[in-house]
């Protein structure tokens, strides 16, 4: 195998969610404490973006640097996420250490709204009334790009999709190339616009909650609340030869990843991916204190999560902390992933916050814990609705 | 020259091509080899500024239906590129059961199936409360379910990854690939590129003013834009002593990979400016543990862009010194056009057709040299010659840049 294998620690966190643009404002909501019973705060859903509705980010430009009027929504809300956690990260970066970074984001739908509207405008308008200046923004890897630019970071920067879980996949990605020694330093994460694939993709298979509650676990669970978010990690590497040099809040020990079809057991899946992160990981099972779950609230997704989990873990399950994010984010696809990470470093660095959670042994319902062992090793788990399935073991540093 | 020990060196064993060239690695490399042109004149049903437009077609899969149709097979264009090329590749390597059971996909491409993406935004145009049918819904996400469908059509279960990074997608794939190889997450690796042509990069590359009214002359001093195509290439990639281990044929080494971004405006690039390609070449000597004077052949990304035909020269003669002049520099895109994901791909393919068949292939339509551009472009008939290290270039709209180096495989 390739001789170098470094370590690969968080070292920082970004993030724009339905609870305000920056960590900040999350990390509020997760002192107040999660719930198996919620509705993700809206900034209430009066604006209509592309006929539905959604908990929307808001961004004030005229707070941020990097910003310009120009920019479309995707873009401003990774930006400011950046610039409201990273800064001071980057300020102090020579030009050495940042040719040495690179970007890696997930990303399920691309940048659907400037495709659409400037093919719309050439087929309808003519031509002539194409302003060629608006052809960068319809690409994929619009968003890394720009962040590249404003960061003056040139080292790679990419979007991969591997679906719902691509956020997770992006930062696996990440990790494999730090453990290779191939960068120094790298942003992963994950940007989620929503589009009308993605919400009609879940109006189609009904996984909608009516009451715009995300319950996960709980008997009378009855669908999702999507939302739109970008998280980002950094991740840095260290070899154990060069003594700590980063402010380490966790360390990324393994990943494992794979999509199927709908013909092919998911459980089976999933349970394979969980035992190709512990691989990597060098962990058993039992040495997990924390689950970080997809929990969205769906009848199938959080039925088929529940089956894995007993599988993985047995009847230590209700023994291990699980943290049901999304019923303070909701269902944010590409972004997910990387804000059950986040969570997963909050917890790790602030005790017993953001309240974790329980699986009843009877019944698969959620129950507040108390008196859990602190949270030493997470596992970080993306089982998408569209057959995605990601997972990823983290360590407290 | 030193090399990494034999586990961690990657090597190609399979190779697919989809293009306007031709399928099959064996049509593709006569028709490189005779300096065939692939580019035609192609309906368009909406101004694009010609009168006549032309573009590199793969005429085999007919040409491509800008114009929606409900009942259309226009959804999967694409993937029928890719399938094809990846099944072709497959086939040469002899991927067993086994070696498909850990086997990742990863797919290069601009913007997945670009052509059901716009006649999606025409049917709903048309109909604004059409929303997206419960069809589209089971194909799942235009982009997204690129690798995920080609890994369950060809029997594969390793992980899957669609990776969009315009005209790098191809080098990016490889990169991708190789980072899953060399960390043992799986034993094969499909690394693919393909894009199909669209109204959108017809539109916009016109309107850039980037898009030549009917040739691509590379490096030519009366060049004055690239022309569009589109298709797929394939290469299975795998460790070299699970090769060995397979008694596969082992046709050509992926020595080194190298990536990075200009991190400047799209449109804020000069020539002279090459601190980024230098980035991505380093890392890819670093990685081949190599040197700019091991490189004896070039395959150049050669977009036939007033600009970047420049810069790439400008950069090839930072890279190499004097020694530029004496290496030989190849680009196919005077042939194929401009596959936009799919064109890395297809230059990564026709590098280890070069080493295998000890020949250079041309850069056509070079009749007058350019002053600015001198070094030895292999213009206009190929050229017999033994090759052992080439430097294939791939330079992304937005800055994005992938530069791969090839090697002959020695054991």
């Amino acid at each position: 195998m390739y001789a170098r294998t470094d370590q690969v620690f968080v070292t920082g966190c970004a993030a724009s969610t339905c609870c305000g643009v920056g960590v900040a404002p999350l990390f509020a909501r997760f002192r107040r404490g999660l719930s198996s019973d919620s509705a993700p705060p809206t900034n209430p859903c009066s604006a209509n973006r592309q006929g539905f509705r959604f908990p929307q980010i808001t961004v004030d430009i005229s707070q941020y640097v990097r910003i310009t009027r120009t920019e479309n929504e995707l873009t401003r809300q990774l930006l400011a996420a950046v610039e409201s956690d990273l800064a001071q990260k980057f300020q102090g970066l020579s030009a050495s250490e940042r040719d040495e970074m690179g970007i890696i984001l997930g990303n399920t739908s691309g940048n659907y709204t400037p495709y659409c509207q400037f093919y719309s405008t050439g087929l309808n308008d003519g031509y002539i009334r194409v302003n060629p200046a608006h052809l960068p923004a319809t690409l994929i890897n619009y968003q890394a790009v720009q962040l590249s630019n404003a960061l003056g970071i040139m080292g790679q920067s990419t979007t991969i999709s591997s679906g719902f879980s691509a956020g997770l996949d992006a930062v696996g990605h990440a990790m494999m190339r730090l453990r290779l020694g191939k960068d120094r330093a790298m942003l992963a994460g994950g940007i989620q616009e929503l589009t009308p694939y993605d919400h009609e993709f879940l109006q189609v298979k009904q996984l909608i909650s009516p009451r715009g509650v995300i319950r996960p676990y709980h008997g009378t669970r009855d669908g999702t609340v999507p939302a739109e978010a970008v998280a980002l990690l950094l991740l840095e590497r260290q070899h154990p030869d060069d003594g700590q040099h980063c402010k380490a809040l966790a360390e990324v020990l393994g990943w494992a990843s794979a999509t199927g079809g709908p013909g092919e057991d998911p459980v089976a899946r999933a349970k394979r991916v969980i035992d190709g992160a512990l691989r990597m990981a060098e962990l058993e099972a039992g040495e997990v204190d924390a689950v970080f779950p997809s929990a969205n609230g769906t009848c199938a997704g959080d039925q088929l999560e529940i089956y894995v989990l007993r599988r993985v873990f047995g009847n230590r399950l209700s023994s291990v902390a699980v943290y049901p994010i999304k019923s303070v984010v909701g269902e944010c696809l590409a972004a997910s992933g990387p804000l059950q990470c986040i969570a997963a470093v909050y917890a790790m660095n602030h005790g017993a916050d953001p309240s974790p959670h329980r699986v009843k042994a009877r019944s698969d319902a959620l129950q507040p814990a108390r008196r859990l062992a602190p949270c030493i090793h997470a596992l970080v788990l993306c089982v998408g609705l569209d057959h995605s399935c990601s997972a990823m073991v983290l360590a407290k540093a | 020259m030193t090399v990494p020990d034999s586990a961690s060196r990657i090597v190609v064993t399979g190779l697919g091509v989809v293009s306007p060239l031709g399928i099959g690695i064996e049509r593709y490399h006569e028709s490189l080899q005779s300096g065939q042109n692939g580019i035609q004149p192609v309906d368009v049903p909406w101004d694009t500024g010609y009168e006549v437009n032309h573009a590199g077609i793969v005429r085999e899969f007919g040409p491509p239906c800008f114009v929606a149709d409900n009942n259309s097979a226009t959804g999967g264009r694409a993937h029928r590129f890719a399938q094809a090329a990846c099944s072709m590749a497959i086939d040469q390597a002899k991927l067993t059961a086994e070696c498909r059971r850990r086997c990742a996909v990863v797919v290069g491409t601009t913007w997945g199936e670009a052509l059901e993406l716009e006649n999606n935004a025409q049917l709903t145009a048309a109909c604004p409360d059409r929303g997206t049918d419960a069809g589209d819904v089971a194909r799942g996400h235009p982009f997204a379910r690129l690798s995920a469908n080609l890994k369950a059509e060809l029997g594969l279960e390793g992980p899957d990854f669609v990776v969009a990074t315009t005209c790098a997608a191809g080098n990016h794939s490889i990169s991708m690939a190789v980072d899953l190889l060399q960390t043992g997450t799986v034993d094969a690796a499909l690394a693919v590129g393909v894009d199909p042509l669209g109204y959108l990069v017809l539109l916009g590359f016109s309107r850039l003013l980037l898009q030549a009214p009917d040739t691509c002359r590379p490096f030519d001093l009366n060049r004055n834009g690239t022309i569009l195509a589109e298709g797929a290439g394939a290469l299975v990639l795998e460790r070299s002593d699970e090769a060995k281990r397979r008694n596969a044929e082992v046709l050509a080494e992926v020595a080194g990979c190298g990536l990075s971004c200009d991190a400047a405006g799209t449109f804020e690039s000069n020539a002279e400016d090459v601190r980024s390609l230098q980035i991505a070449a380093q890392g890819a000597f670093r990685q081949a543990q190599c040197k700019p004077q091991d490189i004896d052949y070039v395959s150049a990304h050669g977009s036939a862009t007033k600009l970047n035909d420049r810069k790439e020269t400008y950069f090839l003669k930072s890279l190499l010194g004097q020694r530029a002049y004496h290496v030989p520099v190849s680009a196919i895109k005077s042939m194929l056009g401009h596959a936009q994901g799919a064109a890395a791909s297809l230059e990564a393919v026709a590098c280890v057709l070069s080493l295998q068949h000890d020949v250079l292939y041309p850069t056509m339509n070079l009749e007058t040299p350019d002053p600015e551009c001198d070094l030895d472009y292999v213009a206009n008939e190929a050229r017999q010659c033994r090759v052992n290290t080439i430097l294939s270039n791939a330079f992304g709209m937005g800055g994005n840049n992938a530069i791969i180096i090839f090697r002959r495989w020695t054991d």
